[in-house]
């Protein structure tokens, strides 16, 4: 194999040379964050966002498969790529007619009612716009059965936090004792946790998969949850706009061989993270905004890079005629408002744990109020309140970049314990059974999210502020669903749509649960939160309907 | 909540909230509650897959499923809320010599009353189902005036509906008691409060069976886990609901292009909860890419669980009880809750009001358990 594996791909119909150990999107991103797709209802362009295989910016069409992730994909020679929203094309769409039709949102639970006679013609009519890609009608190989395992210990991760305990729990039990599954940050390429089940007699029940695999479907008697966090999504109007990112995704699209897909960023957040991002993306921020007090280590990394840097600013919007030109900053004290030359807006101001599983298992979660999401209830070797299921890293709460070593021991040493028939400690203070999300709150001052929001909406954006990028639902939207009466996560996602789309609620459920305690005038605790359902990653249904003996 | 009122509904979902509709037309519907455990749409009402079919094995059942097709043809007009109910079809599919004869019977049953149920050979069923694998098929019964809804706007709608006309909409409530004298309702003890009535309408759903048992009769239904998934949003492709009389698989595709589906599993004592189950997941995978091979590219973007509330005979519970003045019954509706919903509680109104119906109620009504014999199978068209 040459050294650079060079290979040719054909995209919209055009050759292009891609490298194969580089993801799809490398070979497609250039200067700048390519417009790949268009969104549900408002064929609003959008570009990759997440980096990470969440949201919906990246998919494409791979050899007839709809939706296939490009951020997460490796091309193999000859692979036709096709985009797949849009019509003539997906850069010039026609159908973004819509959004100019339709400027505060595009109401269909109220729309199409009358007159009755209509009906039939609406329902044929909007269904025409519904759907993401078609599933080719080609003829189908036989399907690899999934493969079955058991395995005493059960880890998940890909960070510090999961190789620490795997090595130890290697170290203690040795290599068949232990199974390490890999990221949920890259599950294109290692294999990630889709479910886990609360135990039934002391045996968990999970399922993973690797892109191409056959499912994995696994049993084990003690799981060690290392899934990390992740960078949130933040509310403006053009938040949805091409060239704005996450922290995560600017760390994926700045490995092309271009270096990261912008000249001039903004970069928003004010603690670790930021300072990370300040000293990964070297030459290419032009300014830091900082939604509260920037942290020393930030300022100081600001000036040493002479960069200037905005404390305690409102993100007001990001415009453009494509992608971003100018974003305008708000300071919340003074109320000055700057514009801001800019090509992208990198967020790196809240890091949300990828805490699913530990949902599905029953685990005692607890509201902490800075960043606003929940958090694991945890007895101090690592324990869950449910017996078996472990917590380490920042799933578990430890900072961004704060994960001490001698954690990865105690907590290997508690499952060793348990596994040998010792008794393990359950959390202090937390009931045995019942789990329920949302029931305790840490004190301390307010969410710093929740007060950012409150001076948020007293702005009234007047263009559209997606709350939910997947589902294209608008801020004004759930906005209508308080005034009419309705509340609480669970009915507004059932309303609206929020949480139901391909991220699993993981960029929406956050900023709706913080904008809809503002808006009920109810703690966010008190405003709940989605069930987390399987699979944690969107599988195809043939890494878990085949029959065939063997490997694949 | 006030202290007294002329009906109080236990559970609003679908069935609660259809039979307060129903009941504000003939009381005033500031002397009707409506009590929930929980908020709107938790229960099988926010977790059914949609379809409404009038393709049944008897007659009174297809009657109550004719209206209900209706009911929700008229519904966004009526209510101001789109379910974007779709008539795309319900299609069965028969694999064996004896279910050639069930479908055939169907078809028959339906032509009786009107209905222009079809049947489909091989060919015709491909054309219907684009990719449908053809591997032993040997045809389906088809009727076009079937279709999918979307449950919640229904629900929101419904709700909404009342709350304008004064109904009281109780959530977050629990019953504790049904309070009884001398074989008469006389009132409800609830966690926000007692309340006094002389009538209560058992619409608790998968939980029906412990309201039955507060009034100290014994149940007739009995809660059993159904799961169901949904893929990631597809070009549409599939006009029908599809099912399968082997196992129970059905699936269909959505407004949103989602193609959702579920299937009959028999989980035993082991699984509690509503929650899915990874074998759920594999077997539905298995069945689904079996009969549509194509989908084996699609991604499932959710699964969930919710409680079917089945009877020993397949048909809803649906009147009086005999030994129990007041205590109606709306329920056992087997998974068939919504698409039912409309025309089955119109009867149950109607048993509350003391009014005659043009519905044929007796199949349905409570006294047919009485007799200590256990009844007789009649319904067995009991999936999709």
């Amino acid at each position: 194999m040459d050294r650079d594996h060079r290979i040719t791909i054909s995209v919209n119909g055009r050759r292009v040379s891609a490298r194969g150990d580089r993801s799809l999107l490398a070979a497609l991103t250039h200067e700048h964050l390519p417009v790949l797709t268009r969104s549900l209802k408002y064929h609003r362009p959008r570009a990759p966002f997440c980096g990470t295989g969440q949201c919906t910016g990246c998919l494409v069409r791979v050899n007839g498969e709809p939706s296939v992730r490009a951020c997460e994909y490796l091309p193999r020679e000859g692979d036709v790529v096709r985009t797949q929203r849009g019509w003539p094309s997906t850069q010039h769409d026609l159908w973004a007619l819509f959004d100019r039709l339709f400027p505060r949102y595009l109401d269909t639970t109220h729309g199409f009612t009358r007159p009755a006679f209509l009906r039939p013609v609406y329902t044929r009519f909007v269904r025409r716009f519904s759907g993401q890609g078609a599933v080719p009608d080609d003829a189908p190989g036989p399907l690899p059965r999934p493969l079955e395992r058991e395995t005493p210990v059960l880890v998940v991760g890909g960070g510090q936090a999961a190789l620490s305990v795997a090595s130890e729990l290697v170290r203690m039990l040795g290599p068949d004792r232990v199974l390490h599954i890999g990221h949920p940050k890259r599950p294109g390429l290692q294999h990630s946790l889709l479910f886990l089940r609360p135990p039934v007699r002391g045996v968990f029940e999970a399922v993973a998969y690797r892109q191409g695999e056959p499912a994995l479907r696994l049993q084990s008697r003690a799981v060690v949850l290392a899934t990390g966090a992740y960078d949130a999504s933040l509310l403006f109007p053009g938040n949805d706009r091409p060239g704005v990112m996450t922290a995560e995704g600017a760390e994926t699209f700045a490995s092309g061989e271009d270096g990261p897909p912008f000249r001039h960023a903004l970069l928003f957040g004010a603690g670790p993270r930021a300072v990370e991002m300040l000293s990964r993306l070297k030459g290419r921020v032009a300014l830091v905004a900082t939604p509260w007090e920037a942290t020393p280590e930030l300022a100081q990394e600001a000036t040493r890079q002479s960069i200037p840097l905005h404390p305690g600013q409102l993100l007001l919007s990001a415009e453009g005629p494509s992608g971003i030109q100018t974003a305008v900053l708000k300071d919340r004290r003074s109320g000055a408002t700057t514009p801001v030359s800019v090509d992208a807006i990198v967020l790196a101001h809240r890091r949300i744990p990828h805490a699913a599983a530990l949902f599905q298992a029953g685990a005692l979660m607890q509201w902490r109020d800075d960043p606003g999401a929940y958090f694991p209830v945890l007895a101090s070797n690592g324990a869950t309140s449910v017996p078996g299921l472990y917590a380490i890293g920042e799933v578990a709460g430890s900072g961004f970049g704060a994960f001490p070593e001698e954690e990865a021991h105690r907590v290997a040493q508690s499952v060793v314990a348990q596994l040998e028939g010792g008794k393990e400690s359950a959390p202090e203070g937390a009931p045995s059974e019942g789990p329920v999300p949302g029931a305790t709150s840490s004190p301390g001052p307010e969410c710093p999210m929740l007060s950012y929001y409150r001076d948020f909406l007293r702005e009234r954006p007047q263009s559209k502020v997606m709350l939910c990028a997947c589902e294209d639902v608008c801020l004004d939207e759930m906005e209508g669903v308080v005034r009419e009466g309705w509340g609480g996560l669970e009915v507004a996602k059932r309303i609206s749509g929020v949480g139901m789309g391909l991220c699993q609620g993981r960029y929406c459920v956050p900023e709706t649960m913080l904008v809809l305690s503002l808006l009920e005038r109810r703690p966010p605790s008190e405003i709940g939160t989605i069930t987390q359902r399987p699979p944690i990653w969107p599988v195809p249904l043939g890494a878990l309907a085949g029959t065939e003996e063997g490997t694949p | 909540m006030k202290s007294e009122y002329d009906v109080v509904i236990v559970g609003a979902g679908v069935i609660g909230l259809y039979t307060a509709h129903h009941l504000a037309r003939g009381l005033d519907p500031r002397r009707i509650l409506v009590v929930d455990r929980s908020t709107l749409a938790l229960g099988a009402s926010g977790r059914n897959g949609g379809g409404v079919r009038q393709q049944w094995e008897t007659v009174p059942t297809m009657n109550l499923a004719r209206e209900s097709v209706h009911a929700y043809r008229r519904f966004a007009a009526d209510f101001g809320y789109n379910p974007w109910f779709r008539q795309g079809g319900y299609l069965f599919l028969a694999f064996s010599e004896t279910e050639v004869a069930s479908l055939r019977k169907v078809e028959a049953i339906g032509r009786g009353v009107h209905l222009p149920v079809r049947w489909l050979g091989p060919r015709e069923v491909q054309r219907c189902v684009p990719g449908i694998n053809p591997s032993g098929l040997q045809g389906g019964s088809y009727l076009s005036s079937d279709g999918v809804i979307l449950p919640f706007p229904v629900i929101w709608g419904l709700a909404a509906s009342l709350r304008d006309q004064g109904v009281d909409i109780q959530l977050r409530t629990d019953v504790q008691a049904i309070e009884r004298s001398g074989g008469r309702v006389t009132g409800v003890r609830t966690s926000a409060g007692s309340v006094r009535t002389s009538r209560v309408v058992n619409a608790a759903g998968g939980w029906s069976s412990e309201v039955t048992a507060m009034a100290k009769l014994l149940p007739h239904t009995h809660p059993t886990l159904h799961e169901i998934l949904a893929t990631e949003p597809l070009t549409p492709f599939l006009d029908p609901m599809v099912v399968t009389l082997r196992r129970g698989v059905y699936f269909s595709q959505t407004m949103r292009g989602e193609v959702v589906g579920g299937m009959t599993l028999d989980h035993g004592p082991e699984v509690r909860g509503m929650a899915s189950t990874p074998r759920f997941l594999f077997e539905m995978s298995r069945e689904l890419v079996h009969l549509l091979p194509r989908m084996r590219r699609a991604r499932i973007l959710r699964a969930w669980a919710g409680y079917y509330d089945d009877t020993p005979d397949g048909l809803p519970v649906l009147g009086e009880e005999p030994h129990l003045k007041g205590f109606h019954q709306a329920n056992g509706l087997g998974g068939h809750g919504f698409m039912l919903a409309p025309a089955a509680t119109r009867l149950v109104a109607e048993g509350v009001l003391e009014k005659r119906s043009d519905q044929d109620g007796k199949p349905f009504a409570p006294d047919r358990f009485g007799n200590g014999d256990a009844p007789r199978a009649m319904e067995r068209l009991q999936l999709g």
